[in-house]
């Protein structure tokens, strides 16, 4: 039986005028986009030869005409003429952005957590940036040092600013009081 | 009956002829060729205005239809 049954079946009767009192019948049939299949008689054997083609057109395998062309049937032909490197170039080019465009996996996703438990080795001098203009040359121990002094005079300014918010406070409250006298 | 094959009446060999179209060749028997075009153009519409090529190997006759190469923006 045919595999693809979706697909009509084209039966066709071309009755030819007649010659030496016979009128001949060609009745052809196939699966649209298959090659079909003739079959030849009388005028009087018409009804036969179409149930003939119809049985025979689903009992063989299904012959699918594929041209030169066609690149489905023949990929390797429908390459281009300057060699297919720049074809191949393009394909990998896909397969990259392809992994780079993956899902986040659960392993990625665990990753970061073993990235944590690394322990950090300490900064040498040697990695740390040449910036331009600097002739200072900073050990990786004074670079601590001046980082615990930035961070105790943040912590100094910090304080500083909760107390003038306090002071301001204070100060609105006197003005408060004295608002609050004079309309007594 | 099915068409095609060769036939002997009489002990004279007929010439066997066949279409090809894409890789598939079908036995046309005893239909002429202008028969056999419109068969084709009736199952394939765009062999509606074939080109034909005619190869000829001992008894053998083949037609080899393929779709003539129309204008930009033509239907066909």
């Amino acid at each position: 039986m045919n595999p693809d049954p979706i697909l009509p079946v084209v039966l066709t009767v071309t009755v030819y005028p007649p010659k030496k009192n016979k009128r001949m019948v060609v009745v052809s049939g196939a699966p649209e986009g298959e090659m079909p299949l003739v079959l030849t008689g009388l005028f009087q054997e018409r009804h036969a030869l179409l149930d003939q083609a119809y049985a025979q057109c689903m009992k063989r395998k299904p012959q699918l005409v594929t041209l030169k062309g066609d690149k489905s049937s023949k990929p390797d032909k429908a390459k281009s003429i300057t060699g297919g490197v720049e074809d191949d170039d393009e394909e990998t080019s896909v397969t990259e952005s392809d992994a780079t465009d993956q899902l986040v996996t659960d392993a990625e996703v665990s990753e970061p957590k073993n990235a944590e438990s690394v322990p950090v080795s300490p900064i040498t001098e040697s990695e740390l940036p040449l910036i331009e203009g600097d002739t200072t040359s900073i050990s990786a121990e004074q670079a601590a040092a001046f980082a615990q002094q930035i961070t105790a005079t943040d912590d100094v300014l910090d304080r500083n600013e909760h107390l003038d918010l306090m002071a301001v406070e204070t100060d609105d409250d006197r003005r408060q009081q004295e608002i609050h006298r004079w309309g007594d | 009956m099915i068409a095609g094959s060769k036939k002997s009446t009489g002990g004279v060999t007929k010439m066997a002829n066949f279409i090809k179209y894409g890789d598939r060749k079908l036995d046309m028997g005893a239909l002429t060729l202008e028969q056999a075009k419109q068969l084709m153009a009736r199952h394939f519409p765009e062999l509606a205005d074939p080109e034909i090529k005619t190869e000829k190997k001992g008894d053998e006759t083949t037609y080899t239809f393929t779709k003539k190469a129309g204008r930009k923006g033509s239907d066909r």
